[in-house]
């Protein structure tokens, strides 16, 4: 059943040194979150967050002009549906890279994609 | 050393089959060296249900000594918010069983062991069904690889030891994860529980080459007194309808995403149940944890501070809920087993009832007294190596391991099963 | 209560605490803490991202940069009749003390409206109204008539018309004082508030100690200092689609940045764009590019260049960003996609992503 020098083959240093990788590359690599969340702040505050790495799906956030329909996820955020007057928040269309924003100033609403994305960028300028 | 041999001494009892196999053979106690032993073991698979030269009284042997040993990791404090990291000692008799009978045989003794910790640890039903799946991936899958390797000397014991740790702490992460957990989050576990696979892989191997002298002994020459015809099966009947409407009920708070339902069938259960699901409350560590990444992972509207989400509240309670759900109803569903199963169970072209079965209902009615033993046995263990004795460490438990199938079942035995099978009108 | 984001770093608020239920994974989420405060003011989003540490907390920082934001914003709008800006008005030849904080932003406009030939003006209050920018309800075309009346009563206009060169709505006075040199006339700073405010802000946060930062407000930019970790990377947002760049800046050296785009405030009537950024010299919204990008050295110059820029366009654009030693890159849009006119000056930090130079002017 067992054979001599039948503990350790060479073999079995590669498998502890690919379990050891993997286990790092776990520690290191997988993260709770996706790269990026839509972050909404009412009035500066944060009022709701949504993982961008999540399926794509329509949400709904209360603000004091009323619902606003948000479609999230699969990497962009953009407002479906808003109360506010003109809608420029909703043609400004979809925000992807992190730290661009959708703005909605008659709800003093905010949406910052934030985390680390790509390439890094420090800031927007729109 | 070389330990393939078994003890000369030990002579094959009466009424025990004795396997074919060379191996097996009587042959004097000497040292091979490497390249004078045989690279591949016998590789003809037989067609029969059952590994080559595997008896009851083996299997029974085995079963015995892995459920022990699952026994003694209780001596091992486990960190309740770290459920899976438990060393796996029974892995010390799995493992070579493994090797010697072939990946079916070695999964025939995890079901059997998840069984017995079924019946008499009083795990829940969703326990049971992904501990032995879990076990079927690390196994059925990998485990006939692993056997090939090592038979061609590729892969040594340390390293299928690791192999077998990482698979089988993987496929169980999978599977909470899709029945119970269902968040992406979750596989942020996957560094710490491959590092534990790593460290536990290690250390079962090392209590392996501590064993060596008497594993091939324990998992070849059956017990000398224990019949080939077991013993009637002490279990009892259960109803399959009832089983079957508690399975579905399983089913059921598994796929429903309610959590208002889930918290009323939480409330039923609880109030049902025969200690009004206190068992939750010992269960919360190790279980609900789980659900606190939906707590502070999900997307959605802020309700307290930014930390947690309205949905993620939602989530949290639907799914908390739901393990307290799994965990009373399990409970009350492995009381129902159908333990005829087992006595029905044959294998088919002889219509003798499998060897496994056999060996479970072999082992059965030792197992109620095990637990002290065990404890004891374990201490003995630690104790030993501690004090850096490690040669025979391990040898004691194996002798009362085996004693315990040589020297007849106490009376006792038999009113405490029984025993066991009173509770099943209380939930 | 007003919380911060991720305000106090990574132990004052330990973000680790949720990960200590899996495992403590505390030493994998700790990295450069960048802290970023957002609020809402002068009608836009005003962000503000700390890099280094002061011996204030960053909530004591943010509510002293909010509260002056919230200070200038009061003195600079022309919206608010009780602001100093908004009372600047009266009868041609009247003396008025000017506010000595609004004094230098005056002074600014002034020049820049100089050098723009017009092109930059502070006096479009009555113009917006009439197309209905600011107030948001009320996005109309108007009449040419409509256009023409408000601006014949505006000599600034018609003289431009008529080939004068520019005169200046008043005329400041070296002891914060001004005569206006225009009847009943209501100024409008829009166009270079949000530029000084910004240069407020740094210089706060240069006195506190705080001089690696971020300062935006609304498309205005003023980086502080330097990032330890390289060059600062900007986006440039690109002006047909917002989920995409039209370009990248890659800045070692801490500058402002400004853009101006036809994509921001507007409105689409009979097929067509109507935005917010009006050619003084025709009363109407500026034609040819799509959004123009600014790098200066000081947020004033880069707010008032960027509106100047965009109506001017590329060509006499350039010879006025010269002038204040400061460079830019504009966007058309064209049926096909959107084409790039880089000025020199600006390629050793600009990328462009994809996005082609414009056929030859």
């Amino acid at each position: 059943m067992f054979r001599p020098g039948g503990w350790f083959r060479p073999m079995d240093a590669f498998v502890i040194l690919v379990a050891a990788s993997a286990s790092c590359w776990g520690f290191l690599g997988y993260k709770l979150e996706g790269d990026a969340k839509a972050m909404v702040y009412l009035d500066g505050v944060k009022h709701a967050v949504f993982d961008l790495a999540d399926k794509r799906h329509e949400a709904e956030v209360s603000t004091h002009i009323g619902p606003m329909r948000l479609e999230v996820g699969d990497g962009s955020v953009r407002i479906l549906k808003s109360p506010c007057p003109n809608h420029l928040c909703m043609k400004s269309g979809a925000a992807r890279y992190v730290h661009s924003e959708i703005i909605c100033v008659p709800a003093r609403l905010l949406i910052v994609v934030e985390g680390k994305g790509i390439g890094e960028l420090d800031v927007i300028t729109y | 050393m070389s330990l393939l041999i078994e003890p000369a001494e030990m002579a094959p009892a009466e009424g025990v089959r004795l396997e074919p196999a060379r191996l097996h053979r009587k042959q004097p106690r000497r040292v091979l060296r490497r390249h004078q032993y045989p690279s591949r073991l016998p590789r003809s698979e037989p067609a029969a249900s059952h590994a080559v030269g595997l008896t009851a009284g083996v299997f029974a042997l085995a079963l015995v000594a892995a459920s022990s040993l699952q026994i003694m990791e209780i001596l091992i404090p486990r960190f309740p918010l770290f459920p899976w990291m438990r060393l796996g000692l029974s892995y010390i008799i799995i493992l070579p069983f493994l090797l010697r009978y072939g990946g079916r045989a070695a999964f025939a003794l995890l079901v059997a062991r998840n069984l017995i910790t079924l019946l008499y640890g009083g795990q829940p039903f969703s326990t049971f069904l992904i501990g032995t799946g879990a076990g079927a991936v690390a196994l059925l899958s990998i485990g006939p690889l692993l056997r090939a390797a090592y038979s061609r000397d590729l892969l040594g014991i340390t390293g299928i030891s690791v192999c077998l740790a990482s698979v089988f702490n993987l496929s169980q992460l999978t599977l909470v994860n899709l029945a119970l957990i269902r968040h992406a989050g979750f596989f942020v576990q996957l560094g710490p529980i491959l590092a534990w696979s790593l460290f536990s892989g290690v250390l079962v191997a090392a209590l392996i080459r501590l064993s060596e002298k008497e594993i091939p002994a324990f998992l070849t020459v059956a017990p000398k007194t224990a019949s080939a015809t077991p013993q009637a099966n002490p279990l009892k009947e259960g109803n399959v309808w009832i089983f079957l409407v508690g399975l579905m009920g399983m089913a059921g708070i598994l796929l429903v995403p309610s959590a208002s339902l889930q918290v009323t069938a939480l409330l039923v259960l609880a109030l049902v149940s025969r200690d009004r699901g206190k068992a939750l409350l010992v269960a919360w560590p190790f279980l609900f944890y789980l659900a606190w990444l939906h707590l502070f992972h999900t997307s959605g509207e802020y309700l307290i501070g930014d930390w947690v989400t309205r949905e993620g509240l939602r989530d949290f309670v639907c799914h908390a809920a739901r393990l307290g759900n799994l965990i009373l109803l399990g409970r009350w569903v492995s009381r129902r087993f159908p333990w005829q199963w087992t006595r029905h169970s044959q294998s088919g072209s002889t219509g003798r009832q499998s060897l496994y079965v056999q060996g479970f209902l072999l082992a059965l009615p030792l197992l109620p007294n095990l637990f002290k033993p065990s404890l004891e046995l374990g201490r003995i263990v630690v104790r030993k190596l501690w004090t850096g004795n490690h040669t025979d460490a391990m040898s004691p438990a194996f002798s009362a391991w085996r004693n315990l199938l040589e020297v007849p079942a106490a009376p006792s035995v038999e009113a405490k099963t029984a025993d066991v099978h009173s509770d099943r009108n209380h939930l | 209560m007003r919380r911060f984001r991720d305000g106090g770093g990574c132990l004052a608020r330990p973000e680790w605490i949720r990960f200590a239920p899996l495992l403590g994974l505390a030493f994998v989420q700790c990295r450069e803490v960048v802290r970023t405060h957002n609020w809402f003011a002068m009608d836009t989003n005003m962000s503000v991202s700390l890099y280094g540490e002061s011996s204030l907390s960053d909530e004591e920082v943010f509510a002293r940069l909010e509260a002056e934001t919230e200070r200038l914003g009061n003195l600079f709008s022309d919206y608010s009749l009780a602001s100093p800006v908004a009372k600047m008005i009266g009868s041609l030849g009247d003396t008025l003390a000017v506010d000595p904080e609004i004094y230098p932003v005056l002074a600014a406009a002034l020049e820049a409206g100089e050098s723009a030939q017009g092109v930059f003006d502070i006096t479009l209050h009555d113009l917006k109204a009439l197309w209905g920018i600011g107030s948001g309800e009320n996005n109309r075309v108007p009449d040419s008539s409509e256009i023409d009346s408000v601006m014949a009563g505006n000599p600034v206009y018609r003289q431009a018309f008529e080939g004068f060169s520019w005169q200046p709505p008043l005329l400041l006075l070296p002891d914060n004082r001004a005569v206006l040199l225009r009847e009943n006339c209501r100024l409008d700073l829009g166009a270079i508030a949000k530029g000084h405010i910004v240069d407020r802000l740094h210089a706060i946060l240069d006195s506190l100690g705080l001089s690696d930062h971020i300062i935006q407000a609304g498309g205005d930019i003023r980086l502080g200092g330097k990032k330890s970790s390289g060059p600062w990377i900007l986006g440039i947002r690109h002006p047909r689609s917002a989920d995409s760049l039209s370009g990248r800046i890659s800045l070692s050296t801490a500058m402002a940045v400004s853009t101006s785009g036809d994509y921001e405030r507007f409105f689409e009537a009979n097929g067509e764009r109507y935005h917010h950024i009006l050619d003084p010299r025709t009363g109407r919204p500026a034609r040819g590019v799509s959004s123009v990008t600014v790098l200066a050295g000081s947020g004033i110059v880069a707010d008032v260049l960027s509106t100047s820029l965009f109506v001017l366009g590329p060509d006499k654009g350039a010879e006025l960003a010269r002038r204040y030693q400061a460079s830019a890159v504009w966007f058309k849009a064209l049926p096909e996609g959107i084409c790039a006119i880089a000025m020199p000056e600006i390629s050793d930090w600009l990328q462009l992503g994809g996005v082609a130079s414009c056929p030859s002017m």
